[in-house]
């Protein structure tokens, strides 16, 4: 034994002779050709990592295309036609590889290989939609369960190419098992159909015993032989049928009548199959929700639309036989539409509809209809996405149809939905006249993180229901947004109950009060006069030196308390308004809400509701005169 | 082809089953055959004696013998046009084995070879001394490694086979024959791999019916003509094919689009095919293989009109789990359930609504029933062409759309390719083409055999019995009609010998 050394020393030149040949065999004009070819080859790899990324619609794909279909017109100027071999990892010109991808996986070449096609050639004429079907096939999602028995020789052979030829070579030898009887192999199948008529397969009367005598003397005849001649398979031509028009007419008639009928056939068909069998209630409800999710999605991929419209409403509709309710039918419908009032099959078949152009939108709208009420939610959402003004108002018409029953859920929404759809979705629950259901809208609406919208949400209570949901209008008074807060107040000021008097005058003794500013304090000190008697407590902060209050906030108390005693129509106050006016050093706030106190005070009820609405509502105060007094 | 959970797809644990067997042939082969290079290579750089090839040897021996455990007792790693196949089956590379067998194909072309086989297990010595041939082909440039007694080891140049043969004959009968071999036997395959939980391979099943549509419509007689091959008529696989060749025919007659004959194809190939699933159907069948069979599935659905309806579910369910949904599966799958229905019934109560049958069932029941008519079954003697044709035209709409019958008369003609014919004249004949005509549908063109005298002719002549005379009448016509058999004649062997 020797180990790993070459001993025959000559060896690798041996194998040399195994290589393959190198550009070095070729000419010029070939050498040229090859370059140009893997240009080519060069801009389909670009045009296909760039539909990889962006997809085959994505605008900058198209340029990436017309740049592959130039490299191969430039092909096609020096040749009439440009044919490649197809290798599992390459395609070759002269032997030589022009464009490789040594990965079996996600690899068109190899994919091109294993279903039989060995040589693709373009021919000149070659057009820009042609190439780009051609190149669409090479990219297919083979993950799609539509292409379940398809590949790569089907497809092109649907498209039919004018300009690109393919040669494939059939595995049908894959069929044909090793040791299986020599009848089914094709040198059986060609024994068999070359072989003598069977006489076994006459009956046993057969043979014409009425038969005179020249029939027996031609069957003595040896016939076996008598074949067709080469000649007259060379005459053979197409024979052309023509029908004539009536015939014609009822042909057409009949195919577009039973075509018509495909869907309905097929959904009763499919009810059937589908509602029978062995297995438990789960896989069974799985079967047919999976079944119609894929018919669903191949009418929406093949931009069938109207016939997924009418196919929910066959389904609908779809009864026994003489209009016969059929129980399990009526759980099968139940179920299919419970699973299809789903987001998943809504945003399926909505997704076009930002289309202006779109041409199927009132089907896609009729579709939205027809599901189940438990569809509001979803439907509002995409409500919410649409950019089309008059989609967005019949999509949101339709979560009106659809709201008895789904309040809550689409309540739901409201914790983060945008400012259009709360909008939209808190007039609707308030036009429901359910405080229940308004008042869990609201609730939801306050957890959104958009203070514009749980202001929103607190403009829709009712002002005769303000009481049962004042705990809420408590919460909003904590509300990080001054907004909020102003309407809570506002609103619980006509709520006049202890509780909500002491909750006030809490929430003006609270740490993050004494950070708002002057108008919003101002609203607080009002609602609290308005909700119940705090003069004492008023009269005492009016008096009071400030204490540990920065002389500022000291100012802002008395001017809101000498506001709120004005609203309270507290006229003990008045001698210490004209004290206050009378001081040498006077604070400009302080004066101001002691003068507006003052007048407040000798207004009608009139003037005083319309001073009040400016507290709540502008950021001054406002006096009887109509003038500011103060910003 | 992955199914989506709870949709179709509930036979799709076949695909994994038979997936994983796949996996490792495929790994088996493509282990196989890098191994092959790497002894060859070794071979051709070192002494047979040296240590490098004692690893490759051995894996040799292991391979070979795994595989023969595995898949059969005999190997052939074949070289065609350039691609690596074993035992018929084309290896899967990875990058690697593919640089390696690029190698491997030159090795095999410089020793004149295209066949590699291993006919048992191999022992060292097997591979000494075919490694012994090969380095003394390679080093001295003379001899054939073919010449060699290398025993079980054997390399040889195979002739092309019968199908090559057949395909690249210029001989259009040939073409028509290799399509529809291939096909008869893929799809024998097909019916197998679903009885016996195998994935089926559908693409293949479409692939045929595109080779059926794309076939040169001057030889669609020679297609119909096959329809009438004995020793394979009665078995489902047979059937399908007949029936989706009358139909393309038909539908190509018709001139319906290319998309539209393959969704007829198609569903006609499949509209028995749930059969297969079914097994004995509850006990009605006397064993599985009758599922298999015409016979058997006849026996089944004439028994009981009032079973029909829930038979036709149990095919119809069938069809859907085989897997697998897109557009032509709608088409087939109401084919299929509105082909089960007794024969010489109507497709009628089909529905809950009043919804006739499709265009592509009555076309597919036609064909159907012309391909079981002309089948010989039990006692029942196979009716000639012609007679099957009559019973479909002549059926007054009871099972089949009359208009339909009589187009369908019309495009395939009263005496179809395949009638032997007595002519007025007393002249015998074989009918050898479609109606040139619609209109005079019962005038084919008729090659002559036998003369009016009863002599047999070698190379008769062909007569187009819609030719007229200067009176106007015609020349010729039939007379009656014969079956062939009594006289000796196959019509396949006629058209294809």
């Amino acid at each position: 034994m020797t180990n790993g050394q070459d001993t025959q020393g000559h060896g690798l030149d041996i194998m040399s002779q195994f290589e393959d040949p190198s550009e070095e065999h070729l000419d010029a004009g070939q050498r040229a050709l090859l370059d140009k070819t893997k240009t080519a080859f060069n801009e389909l790899e670009k045009l296909t990592k760039n539909v990889s990324l962006y997809g085959r619609k994505h605008p900058s794909v198209s340029r990436f295309r017309e740049r592959f279909l130039e490299s191969i017109s430039t092909l096609l100027e020096e040749l009439e036609v440009i044919e490649f071999l197809i290798g599992p990892y390459e395609f070759t010109l002269f032997e030589q590889p022009v464009y490789q991808n040594p990965s079996p996986e996600d690899n068109f070449i190899y994919q091109l290989y294993l279903d039989g096609v060995r040589h693709v050639a373009f021919e000149r004429g070659l057009e820009q939609d042609e190439l780009d079907r051609f190149v669409d096939i090479l990219m297919t999602d083979w993950d799609d369960p539509t292409l379940f028995e398809d590949d790569m020789v089907t497809l092109m052979w649907t498209e039919n190419f004018q300009h690109i030829k393919y040669v494939v070579v059939d595995s049908f030898n894959e069929d044909i098992i090793a040791g299986d009887e020599h009848i089914y192999t094709v040198p059986g199948v060609l024994e068999n159909v070359r072989a003598k008529a069977d006489p076994s397969t006459l009956a046993p009367s057969a043979g014409g015993a009425t038969e005179g005598g020249r029939s027996a003397r031609i069957k003595a005849l040896d016939l076996s032989s008598t074949t067709l001649t080469t000649d007259d398979v060379d005459g053979f031509s197409e024979q052309p049928f023509a029908m004539d028009e009536e015939e014609f007419l009822s042909l057409k008639a009949l195919l577009t009548t039973t075509g018509r009928e495909t869907l309905e056939k097929f959904i009763e068909i499919l009810f059937k199959v589908q509602l029978t069998g062995d297995e438990d209630e789960s896989t069974r409800q799985g079967r047919i929700t999976g079944l119609f999710d894929q018919i669903s999605a191949l009418l929406l991929k093949t931009e069938r639309v109207g016939e997924l419209e009418r196919l929910l409403r066959k389904i609908r509709r779809l009864t026994g036989p003489k209009g016969q309710r059929i129980p399990a039918n009526v759980d099968a419908i139940a179920l299919i539409f419970r699973h299809w009032s789903e987001m998943q099959f809504i945003e399926q078949v909505t997704t076009q509809l930002g289309d202006p152009h779109y041409r199927f939108t009132p089907s896609v709208l009729a579709i939205c209809g027809l599901l189940n009420t438990t569809a509001a939610p979803h439907i509002a959402q995409i409500a919410a996405r649409a950019s089309r003004p008059d989609v967005r108002q019949a999509l949101y018409d339709l979560v009106r149809e659809k709201l008895p029953g789904q309040e809550r859920e689409v309540s739901l929404l409201l914790g983060t939905a945008n400012r259009g759809l709360a909008q939209e979705l808190l007039r609707m629950l308030a036009k429901l006249d359910s405080a229940t259901h308004l008042g869990y809208a609201v609730h939801q609406a306050m957890k959104n993180m958009d203070g514009a919208v749980r202001l929103q949400a607190l403009t829709v209570l009712p002002q005769g229901e303000l009481q049962r949901h004042q705990d809420l209008l408590f919460s909003a008074l904590s509300d990080s947004e001054k907004g909020v807060r102003s309407k809570a107040i506002h609103l619980l000021a006509r709520v006049r109950t202890p509780q909500t008097h002491t909750r006030i005058m809490e929430s003006l003794e609270s740490k993050a009060f004494a950070t708002y500013e002057l108008d919003e304090k101002r609203r607080y000190y009002t609602a609290a006069a308005l909700t119940g008697d705090a003069s004492t407590w008023l009269m005492e902060r009016f008096n009071a030196s400030g204490g540990l209050l920065s002389r500022r906030a000291n100012e802002h108390v008395r001017h809101c308390a000498a506001v709120a005693l004005g609203v309270g129509l507290h006229r003990q106050a008045a001698p210490l308004f004209e004290k206050e006016l009378k001081r040498r050093l006077k604070s400009e706030i302080v004066v101001e809400g002691v003068q507006w106190a003052m007048q407040h005070l000798e207004c009608d009820r009139e003037e005083r509701t319309r001073q009040l609405y400016d507290i709540f509502f502008a950021n001054s105060l406002s006096s009887g005169r109509g003038g500011r007094t103060h910003g | 082809m992955a199914e989506s959970g709870g949709g179709f797809g509930s036979l799709d644990f076949l695909q994994e089953l038979s997936g994983g067997q796949d996996e490792r042939f495929i790994e088996l082969s493509r282990s196989l055959t890098n191994n092959l290079y790497v002894l060859l290579r070794s071979a051709a750089m070192h002494d047979l004696d040296n240590d490098a090839l004692i690893r490759p040897t051995e894996t040799m021996k292991s391979l070979v013998a795994e595989f023969m455990d595995t898949y059969g007792d005999q190997l052939y790693l074949s070289l065609i046009d350039g691609n690596f196949f074993i035992n018929g089956r084309l290896i899967r590379l990875d990058f690697s084995s593919y640089e390696n067998t690029r190698y491997l194909r030159r090795i095999f072309e410089f020793l004149e070879i295209n066949e590699f086989g291993v006919l048992a297990r191999l022992e060292t010595d097997h591979i000494k001394r075919f490694l012994r041939a090969f380095s003394q082909v390679l080093n001295e440039r003379t001899g054939n490694i073919a010449d060699f007694p290398l025993l079980p080891i054997r390399m040889r140049m195979r002739g092309i086979s019968e199908v090559d043969e057949l395909r690249m004959s210029e001989d259009p009968r040939h073409h028509v024959l290799e399509v529809y071999a291939t096909g008869l036997l893929m799809l024998r395959q097909f019916v197998n791999d679903l009885r016996k939980g195998r994935a089926p391979r559908h693409a293949k099943v479409k692939r045929l019916c595109l080779q059926l549509i794309d076939l040169d419509e001057r030889y669609d007689n020679l297609l119909v003509v096959l329809i009438h091959l004995e020793a394979y008529k009665g078995n489902l696989f047979c059937h399908m094919l007949n029936t989706g060749v009358l139909s393309i025919v038909f539908g190509r007659r018709m001139g319906l689009s290319r998309n539209k004959l393959v969704d007829l194809g198609m569903a006609a190939f499949h509209h028995d095919l749930g059969w297969a699933l079914l097994g004995t159907l509850g006990g009605q069948l006397e064993d599985e293989q009758s599922a298999l069979s015409m016979s058997g599935i006849n026996y089944v659905r004439n028994q009981s009109s009032s079973e029909m309806a829930e038979i036709r579910v149990q095919v119809a369910r069938a069809l859907v789990r085989l897997g697998g949904f897109n557009e032509l599966v709608l088409n087939r799958l109401i084919v299929a359930y509105e082909c089960q229905i007794p024969e010489n019934a109507p497709p009628a109560d089909l529905y809950y609504g009043e919804i006739d049958a499709s265009f592509m069932t009555h076309v597919v029941r036609m064909a159907s029933s012309y391909d079981e008519h002309t089948t010989q079954r039990g006692e029942h003697r196979a009716l000639r062409p012609d007679q099957a044709m009559r019973r479909i035209l002549d059926d007054g709409g009871q099972t089949y759309d009359e208009f339909l019958a009589k187009l369908f008369a019309n495009a395939i003609g009263l005496y179809p390719v395949g009638t032997m014919v007595e002519l007025d004249s007393g002249d015998l004949g074989m009918v050898i083409n479609l109606p040139s005509d619609p209109v005079h549908f019962n005038r084919p063109q008729v090659k002559l055999i036998v003369d009016r005298s009863g002599n047999r002719l070698e190379d008769g002549a062909v007569l187009d019995l819609s030719e007229t005379n200067r009176g106007g009448g015609f020349v010729r016509s039939v007379e009656r009609t014969l079956d062939c058999r009594e006289y000796g004649v196959s019509i396949t062997r006629f058209f294809f010998d």
